[in-house]
């Protein structure tokens, strides 16, 4: 699945090591999502959709 | 030195247990010596266990589950090679027969009960999903492998090509698919990771 993680990162001027601590994950986890390797849960995609204020699907989008 | 990379203190911890092995076999060394030497040997596993970790914590892997995960380790592999050594010994030693070569018997496998607990726990602590998936995919190439091995090596037994082996190799191999699988994972990691 594509997302935006990267810009939405880059707009906050966030590392990833940041974005990893905000959902309290590992940065490794973050990489994975970030490239497309690891579709996330939906538990945590409602996190990272909350650390962004923004809605699920404005940030992962369908293949 | 605590900034080396675990597999160097793995290999000095593997190879110093290998060659007290060899140098008991050679009747160079006797009890009180080699359980001395063993202590010595098993002190590179406080080294190792740190290495683990400040790897972990680089490659952006670490974790509370982790930490306990590598701190059991450390328990199941000296339980493992003290109650080894005290088993051996003691059947060596007094050639005991019934319910002492029994529970004898049984001793070295209670560590390695140990470890599959442990492998299990870990599952179950683990609070971060991807490194949760990391550590099952790295089971399931275990598993692969540990059924190739088993497959080929049975066949060749039956043919009378391969010479006996215990059934307790299947941890150690189970072990080393675990050990691969977490390679070709950190492989693919750092390919992806940021610059």
């Amino acid at each position: 699945m594509k997302n935006r993680l990267k810009v939405l990162r880059a707009e906050r001027n966030w590392s990833q090591q940041d974005l990893a601590d905000r959902l309290g994950v590992s940065r490794q986890s973050v990489n994975a999502i970030e490239t497309g390797r690891f579709d996330p849960s939906l538990p945590l995609a409602f996190r990272v959709a909350e650390v962004f204020e923004a809605r699920i699907e404005d940030i992962f989008l369908r293949d | 030195m605590v900034g080396r990379h675990p597999s160097i203190w793995g290999a000095v911890f593997g190879l110093g247990i290998l060659g007290i092995a060899w140098l008991e076999r050679q009747g160079l060394i006797d009890w009180p010596w080699n359980v001395v030497l063993v202590v010595v040997v098993s002190l590179t596993l406080i080294p190792l266990g740190r290495a683990m970790r400040h790897r972990a914590t680089a490659c952006g892997t670490d974790s509370p589950a982790m930490r306990a995960y590598t701190r059991r380790s450390m328990i199941w592999a000296v339980g493992y090679i003290v109650l080894l050594g005290v088993a051996l010994t003691a059947r060596n030693t007094w050639h005991p027969q019934g319910p002492v070569l029994w529970f004898l018997a049984l001793l070295p496998s209670l560590p390695i009960l140990y470890l599959i607990w442990s492998m299990g726990r870990y599952l179950v602590e683990e609070q971060d999903e991807y490194l949760r998936m990391r550590q099952i995919q790295a089971g399931l190439i275990a598993t692969g492998l540990l059924l190739v091995v088993a497959t080929v090596w049975g066949f060749l037994e039956t043919f009378g090509i391969a010479p006996h082996a215990e059934s307790w190799w299947a941890v150690a191999v189970w072990a080393l698919g675990l050990g691969l699988g977490g390679a070709i994972q950190n492989l693919r990691d750092r390919q992806d990771r940021e610059p």
